[in-house]
């Protein structure tokens, strides 16, 4: 015994033990190191599939609703003389036959250049004020179309056969775009209506088939007969009993999907010579072969087919250097002498447009082999499924003339390289007999390979749903 | 089974041997968080998360010290670190706070438990300061490093806690 008394204290405190309750067990400081473990790629894949999230909605927020809001506004051309007075006049489409809704209005009319219109196109001189009414703002997929419809309307889109025209002869290295009108009405734009009537249905989630899903199966290893570390995850194979868990080989899936996806370019930008308004819309197919491997990733190559369209209006400024000549005659008169007059002459150089528009549409059909990704993660008692794809490919047909909010080009050609990509997230619903559901909005890219542009693209929102089969 | 084998199975990750580990020195860690921690259930959470780092960490043990040494070392470290989160731990005890009294033999005849029972009335820094000098023989200046304090300070309290822990077991020599 010590003679210190807080020694022998010591002493009895360092051998001292208590047990540890039965929440402070072995198998906890188990699951404790495996949550450590998790690191980097753990964080890394829950903070990508956070970033998917915020990325498709904003993605489909931006494309589809943000820019349709931007008023056209725009008051004089630029410049060039001496004595700047710029001043630009404006010609209105008129669509014969048709009620015809001016695109902007014109003010005034001083320049030297005039014209009238017998069969209902005006034209004007003058400071041109333009605005195009506000597009209505459509957030949500679901009102594309209805605000497509209701742009076109206000735009005077829908007038057949509206030709460019302009005052001033200089326009003519334009392409004018005498497509007939209504590609919806030729089949070529996705209606998607049939593909989400059968989503539309309810789906009971008490049959959970859960895919790939990974359980944690509580360990109760009293000896030492352990498995080695790791095994501690298996798959859960809700087919079987509970008693009976087992590991199961890991299944193929056979996945066919339909996806629709627009983007609307929906203004004109007055900074730019020639600018096209219009929307793509864009329709795929796929049919995939899906491989799952452990921890409930899938990969898989597929078969897809994109029909992919456009159509909207395209807007041409030429401008003009006018001189304008001012001669001004003052007359002096003094008492006892003739009356004298001093004539002033002047001049000034005045940068004129001229305004045309026509209508322009393409259509692109093609095939690609996509190389596809599919994860699954649980958010808020949900399953999700998160997806991602490259796919590269060939375009089939090429019709008509494709536009960039700047630009426009002839692709009448056939058989160019395509690449296409997205990602996507969305729930995922089991129906029964290892057949599941998943409703995933995306975003997309879809391009091809313009032999003098370059490769061209567009960006879509949009929504697919895919109908997955597991193979026995 | 020797430590050195013991060390090799939890480097292989053998859970046998990890699992082994547990069995012999849980309880005696669990003492010790008690003795730091202000309940059982931070005390419990403390010991698992120092068998994590023990488990993580144990390939760069290299038998300086006993095993359990090198055990108890990290377990006091996350201990102190959960002390570390609280306020006021250094505030002095006021005289009335004192209830119990002091006699050595008083001190001899108690067991463990009673101790225990002691070592949690005193505040949590005489507490720490204590256990840390006392119990497992670290220095002041270690204990001022560890605790972000003075060693003036680390002294200090130290001797209140003896002064605290003398007059608890007169007065329990007295109720005796």
């Amino acid at each position: 015994m010590s003679q210190d008394p807080f020694e022998h204290i010591a002493e009895i405190l360092r051998n001292h033990e208590v047990r540890p309750s039965g929440n402070a067990t072995f198998e906890e400081v188990m699951n404790r190191r495996k949550k450590k473990r998790r690191g980097f790629f753990w964080w890394f894949q829950r903070t990508g599939v956070g970033l998917l999230l915020l990325g498709i909605a904003g993605g489909i927020a931006y494309f589809n609703a943000s820019n349709l809001n931007t008023p056209l506004s725009h008051t004089t051309g630029s410049n060039k003389s001496l004595n700047q007075k710029t001043e630009g006049y404006r010609l209105e489409k008129a669509s014969p036959g048709k009620e015809n809704i001016p695109i902007s209005k014109t003010e005034g009319s001083n320049g030297n250049t005039s014209a009238g219109n017998a069969d209902g196109k005006s034209t004007g001189t003058g400071s041109s004020k333009e605005k195009i009414k506000s597009n209505e703002k459509a957030g949500l997929f679901g009102l594309f179309q209805k605000f497509n419809k209701q742009r076109k309307n206000i735009l005077g889109l829908n007038t057949v056969g509206a030709k460019p025209e302009s005052i001033v002869n200089s326009n003519r290295e334009l392409r004018r775009t005498d497509l007939p009108n209504g590609l919806q009405s030729e089949g070529l734009a996705p209606e998607g209506s049939s593909i989400y009537k059968n989503g539309g249905s309810p789906m009971s989630l008490s049959n959970v088939y859960d895919f790939g899903a990974k359980q944690y199966i509580a360990q109760t290893y009293f000896d030492f007969n352990i498995p080695p570390s790791g095994d501690e995850y298996v798959d859960w194979d809700f087919d079987l009993p509970s008693a009976g868990l087992r590991k199961r080989r890991l299944p193929w899936y056979v996945e066919f999907s339909a996806i629709t996806g627009s983007d609307n370019q929906v203004q004109f930008d007055p900074n730019e010579n020639l600018s096209v308004l219009g929307t793509n819309y864009m329709a795929q197919y796929q049919l995939s072969l899906l491989r799952e491997f452990k921890g409930a990733d899938m990969w898989g190559l597929g078969l897809h087919y994109t029909q992919w369209v456009g159509n909207g209006e395209w807007r041409k400024r030429d401008f003009i250097d006018v001189w304008q000549y001012d001669t001004t005659t003052v007359a002096i008169n003094i008492p006892g002498l003739p009356t004298q007059f001093i004539t002033r002459l002047d001049s000034q150089l005045r940068s004129e447009y001229s305004v045309s528009t026509g209508q322009i549409k393409y259509n692109i059909d093609k095939i690609s082999v996509p190389i596809i990704f599919r994860g699954f993660t649980r958010f808020l008692k949900t399953d999700f499924r998160y997806a991602a794809q490259m796919s590269p490919g060939i375009t089939r047909i090429t019709k008509g003339s494709y536009f960039t909010p700047t630009d426009f080009m002839p692709i009448e050609r056939t058989q160019r390289f395509s690449f296409g990509a997205k990602v996507g997230m969305g729930p995922i619903i089991p129906v029964g007999n290892g057949v599941s559901i998943v409703i995933e909005p995306s975003l997309m890219y879809e391009s091809f390979l313009h032999n003098d542009k370059g490769l061209q693209g567009n960006i879509f929102g949009g929504l697919g749903i895919s109908m997955m089969w597991r193979l026995k | 089974m020797t430590d050195k084998e013991l060390v090799e199975g939890c480097i292989r990750e053998d859970r046998k041997y990890q699992k082994i580990l547990w069995n012999l020195y849980s309880s005696k860690l669990m003492a010790l968080c008690l003795r730091y921690c202000k309940n059982q259930e931070e005390a419990e959470d403390a010991l698992m998360e120092s068998f994590v780092r023990i488990y993580d960490k144990i390939p760069t043990f290299r038998y300086q010290s006993s095993l359990e040494t090198w055990m108890r070392r990290i377990t006091v470290n996350i201990s102190i670190n959960k002390l570390r989160s609280q306020k006021d731990i250094w505030k002095e005890l006021s005289e009335s706070e004192y209830e119990l009294g002091y006699t050595d033999n008083a001190m001899y005849q108690l067991e463990a438990k009673q101790i225990m029972q002691l070592i949690e009335r005193l505040p949590v820094g005489y507490r720490t300061v204590f256990n840390l000098f006392v119990v497992e023989g670290y220095t002041h200046k270690e204990i001022a490093e560890m605790m972000g304090i003075d060693e003036g300070t680390s002294r200090s309290q130290l001797a209140k806690a003896r002064k605290s822990l003398q007059e608890m077991l007169e007065h329990l020599n007295i109720t005796r």
